[in-house]
């Protein structure tokens, strides 16, 4: 029972940490990057590369920082290039636009690097290391992944709330017009939120290479899972993708370790169903959602 | 023209060339090897030198997707023995007609195979036969095109056993089906009981599969061989064959039914994510795999020494002893391999597509011909007796009248283990290149 509930916190940080970056760009932007996923493989594709600059066998979170910046770059050109041209253009627009951008960076991956699964020359030591409770483990790596997830919620938090920056962004969350009318450069703005949507997602590609190989469609299994966490916890709402992230780490690892695994994606929807049964807008949503 | 404009233009520039790409299947993992690789749309183009005939064959996989490794094996097979035939002057009896690969990419996608087939049979009307698809679930919706189009297929690695019960007169299936691979892992799974002074019939048996046709087969073999065997089965999982996000919630159970052995069938994605985590979680059983990832050199790219001691059946093994015997293929043909692939041996996917490249070009010299009826004929006369490419399957081979290698019943598969970075043959012993090693000590056996 323990080792079962260990494992879904685990795996549930994972899960929150990928939905955070994606529904902080809804809260923003209301639109709903389905790219968010190869995001995160080229923030894999990105470490791996950095990688080779480090002693071989070192752990990779010491290159958050570079990986983070890169990342931010490479958002601020996807942004200006595709993303900036749909805002308030209608759902359909971003939705084939950010399809066509997860195929063409799949694509380009696979061009370029190859279909093959890589992975970092990490330890083995750090990469299996486990930290024992009574007969119950917890992966190290999961862990890392786990704390920096609560360690960017609450940093993002704070700056939503306590920066101006933060407050611009939220006005603008609010309402674009009035909040260009008090003067908030939208613009700059969404390239704000757009940039750190995709520095969580590359962070959390960072975080994942331990555990995951790297490969072009490396992203594709957490995509559809974000986009679930982000309804249920609530559609922009940053506490409610930790939340969201968190229960359906758990709903999957108790239907898994109690009836299979195949039924744990039944149960996922289901709990999802329910969720929006009785709250349509999600777990921590005010009913402004767009989407 | 905007900064902005430019670049806006440049990536749906890409986007187009790209998705073009994956969609022909221009997408070669590796164009390289001396033999024109083209897609289905390529304008006809020759190999090798000057204006000489060429004969197209295709190469059905997984070029692109998420399945892309065991693609990359493929062509990387088909393209060395291209190659092979091309310095060697071509097919001779064609006049030296120059092999061209045509690549068929089934994006990872069952559901696409059957149109992606299609589409380049369409284009390429002269494709003389096909190399794959080597995993069961792309090639089994392939199987209608291939009666319809009347062109002959060599299945390489696919091994569900229904793939020669569809009533398709143009597929072979020249490796081993999955009802093989069980009886094989069960019979290993006596041998390596016996070996470390157990009873197998003490041990709990775990039997883990992706849930596509080919993880479905292997584990309905296993069902039944153990019970045939009177083996206990302790828990049987499946998860979905999209894969694995987390293996904890399976590992748990594993461990807490108390899995002595686990018998898997999953690919390599899967296998690291299940193979770490048990690491992870202190617990390690007997794992015996079935093909797939854990037989691919990603594995131990990945694990290094970790990886010692798995076991795994494997539809073709590199150093198997009738392999060796081919000297001309183990000693030049796998060597420059080797060196041309930073050391990596080949691995399950590359032999096969390598043989079955040769054995098309072996029945286009036997029949004098390029029609794919003719081909299809004398690819089924084919032996272990009298092709030495056939062979490297395994010296019984012969199909039977519906193309499955009956031949080899009883002779094959291998079982493979991990020692020293490379998978070795260890059984059955009359084809071992080494002695199997304790899976849990990787101490030796004495004696």
């Amino acid at each position: 029972m323990v080792q079962v509930i260990l494992n879904g916190l685990m795996i549930g940080g994972v899960y929150s940490l990928i939905a955070v970056g994606l529904t902080m760009v809804h809260g923003v932007m209301k639109i709903v990057n389905f790219a968010q996923g190869d995001f995160l493989m080229v923030g894999m594709y990105a470490t791996l590369l950095l990688y080779g600059l480090l002693t071989p066998g070192a752990a990779p979170y010491v290159l958050i920082l570079p990986v983070a910046v890169i990342m931010f770059l490479f958002g601020l050109m996807v942004f200006r290039t595709t993303i900036y041209k749909v805002i308030g253009k209608g759902d359909s627009n971003y939705i084939l636009l950010t399809l066509g951008l997860s195929y063409l960076l799949q694509n380009i991956a696979q061009l370029i690097f190859g279909p093959d699964y890589r992975s970092l020359a990490v330890s083995n030591d750090l990469k299996f290391a486990s930290i024992s409770l009574a007969d119950n483990f917890i992966s190290v790596p999961r862990l890392v992944a786990f704390g920096a997830a609560l360690i960017l919620v609450i940093l993002m938090s704070f700056f939503l709330n306590k920066t101006d920056i933060g407050r611009a962004m939220r006005a603008t969350a609010e309402d674009r017009t009035i909040a260009t009318g008090l003067g908030v450069n939208t613009k700059v703005i969404y390239i704000l939120a757009f940039g750190l949507g995709t520095v969580f997602a590359g962070i959390s590609g960072l975080l994942l290479t331990p555990i995951f190989f790297v490969y072009p469609l490396a992203g594709a299994p957490f995509s559809s899972i974000a986009m679930t966490v982000i309804v249920l916890g609530g559609l922009g709402n940053i506490k409610g993708a930790m939340v969201g992230g968190i229960i359906i780490g758990l709903v999957e690892s108790f239907v898994s370790g109690y009836v299979n695994l195949e039924m744990a994606k039944v149960a996922i929807d289901l709990v999802l169903l329910l969720v929006l049964m009785f709250k349509p807008f999600g777990l921590f949503g005010k009913g402004a959602r767009k989407a | 023209m905007k900064i902005g404009k430019k670049l806006a233009l440049l990536m749906a520039a890409v986007l187009a060339a790209t998705t073009f790409a994956a969609c022909t299947g221009n997408a070669t993992p590796s164009a390289g090897g001396g033999a024109a690789a083209s897609n289905g749309a390529a304008t006809p183009s020759t190999a090798g030198t000057g204006n000489q005939k060429t004969v197209k064959i295709g190469v059905a996989g997984c070029i692109t997707g998420a399945n892309a490794e065991s693609g990359r094996q493929t062509v990387q097979g088909a393209e060395l023995a291209a190659k092979y035939i091309n310095e060697n002057g071509g097919i001779k009896a064609l006049d030296g007609a120059q092999v061209e690969l045509v690549l068929i990419d089934n994006t990872s996608d069952p559901n696409q195979s059957a149109l992606a087939l299609e589409r380049v049979l369409d284009a390429n009307n002269d494709i003389v036969g096909i190399v794959g698809n080597p995993t069961s679930s792309a090639l089994l919706p392939m199987l209608p095109i291939l009666q319809k189009y009347k062109i002959p297929a060599l299945a390489s690695t696919a091994a569900n056993s229904s793939i020669t019960e569809q009533g398709c007169e143009y597929i072979f299936q020249p490796s081993n089906t999955g009802g093989q691979q069980s009886e094989q892992m069960i019979a290993f799974l006596q041998y390596l009981a016996q070996k470390m002074g157990l009873e197998a019939k003490d041990l709990k048996i775990g039997i883990l599969y992706e849930n596509s046709s080919w993880g479905q087969d292997v584990a309905k073999g296993n069902r039944e061989n153990c019970e045939k065997a009177g083996l206990t089965v302790a828990i049987e999982e499946t998860y979905p064959s999209t894969g694995l996000s987390d293996a904890s919630p399976i590992v748990t159970k594993l461990k807490n039914a108390g899995v002595d052995v686990l018998l898997t069938a999953s690919y390599v994605p899967d296998t690291k994510l299940l193979v770490s985590t048990m690491t992870s979680m202190q617990y390690k059983p007997i794992i015996i795999g079935s093909g797939g990832g854990l037989g691919w050199p990603s594995l131990v790219n990945d694990m290094g020494s970790d990886t010692d001691g798995i076991c795994c059946i494997n539809a073709w093994l590199w150093d198997a002893k009738f392999v060796q015997d081919n000297t001309e293929f183990y000693d030049n043909i796998r060597l420059q391999y080797e060196e041309s692939h930073n050391d990596e041996f080949m691995a399950e996917q590359v032999g096969p597509a390598f043989i079955c490249t040769m054995m098309i070009a072996e029945a286009l010299e036997n029949g004098q011909s390029t029609d794919p009826t003719v081909v299809r004929d004398e690819v089924m006369k084919l032996t272990g007796e009298n092709s030495e490419w056939f062979a490297l399957f395994n010296p019984y081979s012969a199909f039977d009248e519906n193309g499955r290698n009956v031949g080899n019943i009883g002779h094959s598969p291998m079982m493979g283990q991990w020692q020293d970075g490379r998978l070795r043959t260890v059984f059955p012993e009359e084809y071992a290149s080494t002695n199997v090693i304790n899976p849990l000590t990787l101490e030796p056996f004495a004696g």
